[in-house]
């Protein structure tokens, strides 16, 4: 019988290879990634055809930013589990690999992907529709947070979504409502990071917000994949 | 081979629960900090609310009615809203036991 | 027939009824603006009270049911998620009357995002997304599994409103930044009928919520589907 340390670093080897093999696929199939890269360039381009060339305030940029992103995670992010079920390879997964490794890759991947997208709207942002970012500390804060939130309400609800006999677009109705304390926490935090005079003091308890947020719902997450994973 | 790996699951109760405990308790805190400040106790109270300033015009239709006789009719209002909400939340309850005694009566005609 | 039930359905009424007329026989001090809507009090600030009891015994009985996977757990936890959506929209509406007509008088405002009106929302959208997960399953058992799981993860975000809410928005709540306590507004003649107001209201609730659930039995009885 290994001992503490031993067993850790196996939960971390077998989490590892769920990350890899998803990344695999991925790289193979490259479906969702462009997915994800059309959605977020077809919405861009419709927000600036809407809002016309002048100078768009930083409230509204950051508004925009985040909904972008969190629209593009709802409509990306929920297949990871159902292409298991649709592929007949959940039982494969279910025997070989425990629960909560299952959900350490699989979030890992989400937050991959969340990340990929989010670095793309940031920089079509300030090309297209001229973001200027003040405090790049700040901003790049928030987006780790903001992504580590996101990914960890996705990837749970993605796999509630894997077990509903009658699928259609449920991700967001089921993600959108939860997630209203991020939203408003990012976007204000963001707001922050694109004005003149920024400080880290002055988005102070915005970030505490999301550090709990993402906290709270990635631990919640691991508690609750148990029961959604040994139906 | 396979069971230490099963034997490790991440401690996820107690963090759940020491987070959320961290976070109901340390709001109120940072609640106070740097919420819109007002001045006076009872501003909120005795005026109209300061915390936007919205263009006002005169009392007309609607509010004149509700203004009148100390403003009894809003509470008559608010009382009248909840016993609406508890009948068509007992026309819905009816609904639903209609249909059990049809069902019921499925039942019988099955034997 | 229960005779606990019975009894406590009694109680409730007669309770309700000498509540009510409390609420309206006793003088009150007058306060400028607020006039009579101060006994908005006993009426509107339950409906928080019970939507919030609710709420919790809905989380309960979800827990419950991951833990046991028992259907009694399930139709309650259902139950109680139905009746706190009544209580929740209830509060909504009687807020927003109370609202226009007393702080808002002369403006063109119904809904001003208060910190607390944006917490009871945010929760009944749950609630909202909850059903729609429940009608989108054929089988009982996962159903019941999933939305349990649902109904716990979303609710626990949030308290989070609590960090930026307040931050907004100043609020019309007494309690709230700026605005007095509760205890240093009202009266003690009030209180006299506000704290059993929130008793009686959350005994109508638990009222409505057993017939409630002695329908869902009957309905499992005869279907194998609790769904009502």
């Amino acid at each position: 019988m290994p001992g503490f340390p031993t067993a850790m670093a196996m939960w971390i080897h077998g989490a590892r290879a769920v990350l890899m093999k998803e990344l695999r696929m991925e790289w193979r199939s490259r479906h969702a990634i462009n997915l994800l890269f059309m959605f977020v360039l077809s919405s861009l381009l419709l927000v600036v055809f809407a809002l016309g060339t002048g100078q768009i305030e930083p409230p509204l940029q950051a508004a925009l930013l985040w909904i972008v992103i969190v629209f593009s995670a709802a409509v990306g992010l929920g297949r990871s589990f159902l292409a298991e079920e649709e592929q007949g390879t959940l039982l494969l997964l279910q025997v070989n690999v425990p629960g909560s490794q299952v959900l350490a890759g699989k979030l890992a991947f989400n937050l991959v992907l969340i990340m990929a997208v989010m670095s793309v709207t940031v920089v079509a942002f300030m090309g297209l529709m001229g973001m200027r970012i003040v405090h790049a500390g700040l901003l790049l804060a928030t987006l780790g947070l903001g992504s580590v939130g996101l990914a960890g309400a996705t990837t749970l609800l993605g796999a509630l979504i894997a077990k509903a006999s009658a699928r259609g677009p449920l991700l967001p109705v089921l993600l959108f409502p939860m997630l209203s304390p991020l939203f408003l926490s990012v976007v204000r935090a963001t707001q922050e990071a694109l004005t003149e005079g920024a400080t880290w003091s002055g988005s102070a308890t915005d970030l505490t917000a999301l550090v709990g947020f993402a906290g709270v719902v990635n631990t919640a997450a691991f508690l609750l994949f148990e029961y959604v994973w040994t139906d | 081979m396979t069971t230490p790996v099963r034997s490790f699951r991440p401690p996820t109760f107690p963090i759940l629960l020491a987070l959320l405990m961290a976070a109901i308790t340390l709001a109120p805190a940072t609640m106070a900090q740097d919420a819109p400040k007002r001045e006076g106790i009872a501003t909120g109270f005795d005026s109209i609310w300061t915390g936007a300033n919205i263009p006002t015009q005169e009392a007309t239709g609607l509010e004149r009615i509700m203004l009148s006789d100390d403003k009894i009719l809003v509470v008559l209002g608010v009382v009248l809203i909840i016993w609406f909400g508890i009948i068509g939340f007992l026309l819905r309850n009816d609904r639903r036991i209609g249909q059990l005694e049809r069902e019921l009566e499925n039942h019988r005609s099955d034997f | 027939m229960n005779r606990r039930y019975t009894l406590i359905r009694n109680v409730v009424f007669v309770w309700m009824t000498l509540m009510i007329l409390g609420a309206f026989l006793l003088n009150i001090p007058r306060i400028n603006i607020l006039e009579h809507t101060a006994r908005n009090l006993y009426f509107h600030v339950p409906m928080w009270f019970t939507m919030m009891a609710a709420v919790l015994v809905s989380a309960w009985y979800s827990a419950r049911h991951l833990k046991t996977g028992s259907v009694e757990s399930d139709i309650r936890a259902l139950q109680s998620a139905r009746v706190a959506t009544l209580f929740g929209v209830l509060g909504l509406a009687t807020g927003i009357l109370w609202s226009r007509f007393t702080w808002y008088v002369g403006t063109d405002v119904w809904w001003n995002f208060d910190p607390r009106q944006t917490m009871a929302a945010v929760q009944l959208l749950i609630y909202g997304a909850y059903f729609v997960l429940r009608s989108s399953f054929d089988e009982p058992v996962r159903r019941g599994r999933i939305a349990a799981v649902y109904n716990l993860f979303a609710m626990i975000t949030v308290p989070f409103l609590l960090y930026i809410l307040p931050r907004q928005r100043a609020s019309l709540h007494p309690g709230a930044d700026g605005n007095p306590a509760f205890d240093e507004i009202t009266a003690p003649v009030m209180r006299l009928v506000f704290y059993p107001a929130v008793l009686g209201f959350i005994g109508l609730f638990w009222v409505l919520y057993t017939q409630r659930v002695r329908m869902a039995h009957i309905k499992n009885r005869l279907t194998s589907n609790p769904e009502l």
